[in-house]
């Protein structure tokens, strides 16, 4: 039924207001027969000073309220406050050692001193490798399946796996990495096969957010184009792309976010428990070669916990600060960036 | 299905989850297992040597990394846990291992490890794809050399007699994959530092796994260098040779295979067939008081 | 500019077009490798067949010097290092001089030859042999996959592959979330969409996707470190490392999704029924109760089934903070081993082809059938089920 009334939720024709009329009556006479609600009876003596007289009934009902609303303020502050006693637990154990030495210098010789660099550049080379094979493809490919592809059980099908290709656990696309890139076509555990892996991993959503964001554009748009003579791609390239872009570009920003934390794709695909990178030099900007393995932050902060020993607490708080830090950071800008670019929308 | 049918369930839900919270009752302590997880050559070495190939129990806690373990059993009073000695901390202490009921038992030590005397020595082992040649050669020398066995010694292994190196050093840009096992990790990361502070221009991938990992990746060919705290069966052989690899053995260092108990623990010797008794899976020991030597620790605080 | 854009236009088609059906070729992809490397199983035994017995006429130059008798057809697990010093011990009736033809796959077959003293009758010969020394079986039918109890990929005398405990396991881990989650998520939802105002609203908005974002290793290493030592302390226990932990530390990951889409689901629903409501004398928490939830119930209950989801595929979370421990759990302080972290645990030493690795690949397949039906029940529910849709 909600979708008979219009965008504003008000019923506009006779029948809509007709419909909206019995169900709403429907409710109040099960809500007066379960005496939730007072009504008062003629012919029931009592002080008529007007119409709204506070009764029994009134008081249990604002007393109700008040505890459903303490209540549900108790329980929305308990997903939220161990939140924050979490992070502000994290960032106070790992207050001694966050400085920007801290980022800049490579993990110690024994792993239990130094600073995290090699494993923040391994994570961002992942990051924009993947993003590159992932966020050209994936964008493309939803501007195909909305706009160019026909509308039959073929695409239906392809729509459903991308969905579902969607929900599947991290786990699995490690696994496909696993036994398709790194066995099966020879790339080894490397940069290159852990990047595919979490291009892979990242792409049916991009692909999801595109659609959506490309069919959140009014069909009136398309159609006011074709009616002054403009092809598919003309239309699509400047009406339909420009006004969805803050769509498509926070799906890019919350995939770089996830494919910054994941661990269990790069497990088996590329992560390394140790890599010397140089200390200086231009090699210390670039130190990994598509071919080779890299440290990554996840994997690094797994490996702190359970693999090395007598590692210093704040070492992997820091570890943890810094991941969540970077993960915040770019999901910030996500936020930022819907809200720039929807307060910009001209509909 | 209103509130009205949906809170009864929740609250039958809610009392057996609170009644299934009342925990084990007290008098005897169960020994809480720790074990690592099956990829390991620990894992594999310990099944062999000790439970003389049987299995373990099922509910035993399997750790992903040899320092997970020794983490566990230092935050547990009821536990116990084996890994390798380099992985103490001080909120755990070893078991001294008895060959058998009555002796005195030996404690895991460099010393103990290098002249064989404590019972769960075992070689750790390093294998390369074939004859190994070039920058793989070299690395593989210098950790046989002096200066190799002393950060084996540094690290808390057993270190070998050391050897001369007579490959040449490597020349240019060299990058190869080592990967295995866990009980190494930390011998290797030391290996691997050490290794590219003198040689910058070789780029040496550590990763961890288990020795089971190594040995896969050696089957199959992707890695270089497999790290393995056991022995490579001769069916992986076998299959390593199928797909056209050599495995070459070397020998590299010694461990000494730790028992750990927690630090306020009053047991300190156990014999290798207790140690069977509680961790395998037809094993009869499955409380301290069971254990010959706990009680008499608890009775006689050690002088 | 657009007129360039324009000239190029049939290139940027035909890249578009590309795209998408290199995306399409993906998607397939994926689906399909992963039953091709975890399917053999299905219809490949396992199980190793009765040992037949033949008696071949020549033979290689080393069997010049004795009678040789072929085994055939042994699965390659069979034929172990134990089994070939045992029967190399076994010294008089005869010893086993190798294999050959090693072969990878699940079902396929090694020969193995054995060499027996001159003059021994082979029957007899072999029969003693393998009375001394049962060859290992490995007993894996499929059927045995979903109802066996004990998983031992590495055994070395009889593996076993059977998943029971981690479903099990999952399924515990996945409920206690949901339990706690669920309650908490509702009221967060309802509490923001319509006893909220404006500021307190959009921080609170922020925050619920602040939390969505955190990565799950993260997650363990909180599970790991600060819920192990708060649990301990409050329970007066000296293991943290449980249902209870994993429970919490799942709830708290998949309640973000909850919360957001109950929350879109709540507002979905039209105004004209809150002015219904409230045109009647009902108080905000009536109108919830009796007029909003009913009439989200589908989206909500979708909400559910997608964090639901979320918890099944979590991995790294459960791994670091499980306990991880192959046990049926009696209560909450019991360690469990889910599916996901056991592939995540035991993947990097399968060798490619063997039976551990197929199982795994199996396990994969049996948690991306869970999640692909409780997304299809998701959609299904949004949509409404026919005939209950009211008006």
């Amino acid at each position: 039924m909600p979708e008979r009334i219009a965008d504003d939720g008000v019923p506009k024709t006779s029948a809509e207001k007709a419909g909206v009329a019995a169900v709403a009556a429907e409710i109040v006479a099960k809500a007066i027969d379960e005496e939730e609600i007072d009504v008062p009876s003629t012919g029931q003596e009592k002080p008529t000073q007007g119409i709204f007289v506070a009764t029994e009934a009134t008081h249990r009902k604002e007393r109700t309220e008040r505890i459903a609303r303490r209540l549900l303020l108790f329980g929305t502050l308990i997903l939220v406050l161990p939140l924050l006693a979490i992070i502000l637990n994290l960032v106070t154990k790992a207050l001694p050692i966050l400085s920007l030495d801290f980022i800049w210098k490579n993990p110690g010789s024994d792993m239990v001193s130094g600073g995290i660099w090699a494993p923040l550049i391994g994570t961002i080379y992942i990051v924009f490798f993947s993003l590159l094979i992932a966020a050209p493809v994936g964008i493309m490919a939803g501007i195909y399946l909305n706009e160019y592809a026909p509308n039959n059980w073929f695409t239906r099908i392809v729509s459903l796996g991308v969905v579902n290709l969607a929900g599947v656990p991290s786990i699995v696309h490690g696994l496909f990495g696993f036994g398709a890139l790194v066995l099966f076509a020879g790339l080894g555990k490397s940069v290159l096969a852990a990047s595919i892996t979490i291009a892979i991993m990242t792409m049916p959503v991009l692909i999801t957010s595109t659609r959506e964001a490309l069919a959140a554009v009014p069909m009136s748009f398309r159609q006011a184009c074709w009616n002054m003579g403009a092809t598919r791609w003309q239309t699509i390239r400047s009406v339909v792309l420009p006004n969805s872009v803050s769509g498509i570009l926070t799906g890019v920003i919350l995939e770089v976010s996830r494919a910054a934390g994941e661990t269990a794709p790069i497990l088996f695909t590329g992560a390394a428990y140790y890599f010397a990178v140089p200390d200086n030099g231009l090699a210390k900007i670039f130190p990994y070669a598509p071919d080779e393995q890299c440290m990554a932050l996840s994997y690094h902060l797994y490996t702190l916990s359970k693999q090395v020993s007598n590692v210093p607490p704040e070492l992997k708080y820091g570890t943890a600060v810094v991941l969540i830090g970077l993960v915040l950071a770019v999901n910030s800008v996500s936020i930022a960036a819907r809200v720039y670019l929807r307060s910009r929308k001209k509909w | 299905m209103s509130f009205r049918h949906v809170m009864p369930v929740v609250a039958v839900l809610f009392t057996s989850l609170l009644v299934s919270c009342t925990g084990s009752g007290g008098g005897e302590d169960v020994i809480v297992l720790i074990n690592r997880q099956n990829s390991s050559g620990t894992y594999k070495y310990f099944q062999k040597r000790v439970l003389d190939d049987n299995d373990f129990k099922s509910n035993t806690k399997d750790q992903s990394g040899s320092q997970a373990v020794v983490d566990l059993v230092g935050n547990m009073p009821k536990a116990i846990g084996y890994s390798g000695m380099g992985y103490k901390t001080d909120k755990v202490k070893f078991l001294r291992i008895a060959a058998e009921k009555g002796s005195s038992g030996v404690l895991p030590s460099v010393a103990s490890t290098k002249d064989g005397s404590y019972p769960l020595t075992r070689p750790l082992q390093v294998y390369t794809k074939g004859q190994p040649q070039g920058a793989v050669a070299h690395y593989l020398q210098w950790i046989l050399s002096a200066e190799g066995q002393e950060i084996v010694a540094a690290e808390g292994y057993g270190p070998l007699p050391p050897k001369p190196i007579t490959a040449p050093p490597p020349a240019g840009d060299a990058a190869f994959q080592v990967t295995g096992s866990d009980t190494m990790l930390q011998l290797a990361q030391a290996w691997a530092a050490a290794y590219s502070e003198k040689f910058p221009d070789v780029k040496v991938q550590l990763t961890g796994g288990g020795s089971g990992v190594g040995i896969a990746g050696m089957i199959d060919g992707s890695v270089d260098i497999a790290n393995a705290s056991r022995k490579m069966k001769s069916t992986e052989i076998a299959k390593a040779k199928q797909n056209g690899v050599d495995p070459k053995e070397f020998e590299v260092a010694k461990d000494a295979l730790s028992v750990y108990v927690h630090k306020d623990n009053p047991l300190d010797t156990i014999t290798i067939a207790d140690l069977a008794q509680i961790y395998g899976e037809d094993g009869k020991i499955s409380t301290w008081q069971q254990i010959d030597g706990y009680s008499k620790g608890n009775e006689d605080p050690a002088p | 500019m657009s007129r360039l854009a324009d000239r190029f236009e049939p290139g940027f088609e035909w890249l578009i077009r590309l795209s998408g059906w290199s995306a399409i070729f993906f998607v397939f992809c994926i689906f399909i490798f992963i039953f091709k490397e975890g399917g053999p199983y299905l219809w490949n035994e396992l199980q190793y067949e009765s040992v037949e017995k033949e008696y071949p006429a020549g033979g290689d130059a080393a069997a010049e010097v004795l009678p040789a008798v072929k085994l055939t057809e042994l699965p390659y697990e069979v034929v172990e290092e134990r089994l070939l010093e045992d029967l190399n011990e076994a010294g008089a009736e005869g010893r086993i001089e190798g294999f050959r033809d090693v072969r990878l796959e699940i079902g396929e077959r090694v020969e193995v030859v054995v060499y027996l003293e001159p003059g021994t009758d082979p029957e007899k010969g072999l029969a003693q042999i393998l009375e001394a020394h049962p060859l290992r079986q490995d007993s894996s039918h499929i059927t045995e996959f979903f109802t066996g109890m004990e998983w031992k990929p590495e055994s070395e005398k009889v593996r076993k592959f059977g998943i029971v405990k981690l479903l099990i396991g999952t399924l515990s881990v996945t409920f206690l979330a949901i339990f706690f989650a669920v309650p908490f998520s509702l009221g967060a939802a309802v509490y923001i969409s319509e006893f909220c105002t404006g500021k307190v609203r959009e921080v609170l908005k922020i925050l619920i996707e602040l939390l969505a974002a955190i990565p799950s290793v993260v997650w363990g290493f909180i599970g790991y470190t600060i819920l192990n030592t708060t649990i301990m302390s409050v329970t007066g226990r000296d293991d943290g490392l449980n249902l209870l932990n994993g429970g919490i530390v799942l709830a708290l990951m998949s309640a973000p999704i909850m919360v957001s889409l109950a929350e879109d689901a709540l507002k979905a629903v039209p105004d004209s029924y809150r002015e219904a409501a409230l045109a009647l004398g009902a108080s905000r928490w009536q109108t919830v109760y009796k007029v909003l939830l009913p009439a989200a119930k589908n989206g909500i209950l979708a909400a559910v089934l997608l964090g639901v989801g979320r918890a099944i595929g979590e991995t790294m979370a459960v791994l670091m903070v499980t306990g991880h421990s192959l046990v049926i759990p009696g209560s909450l302080f019991d360690s469990v081993r889910t599916m996901t972290a056991t592939i995540a645990a035991e993947l990097g030493e399968a060798v490619r082809g063997g039976g551990h690795y197929r199982s795994l690949f199996l396990i994969g397949i049996v948690l991306m059938l869970i999640t692909m039906t409780v997304n299809l029940i998701a959609d299904l529910v949004v949509k409404g089920f026919r005939g209950r849709e009211h008006a």
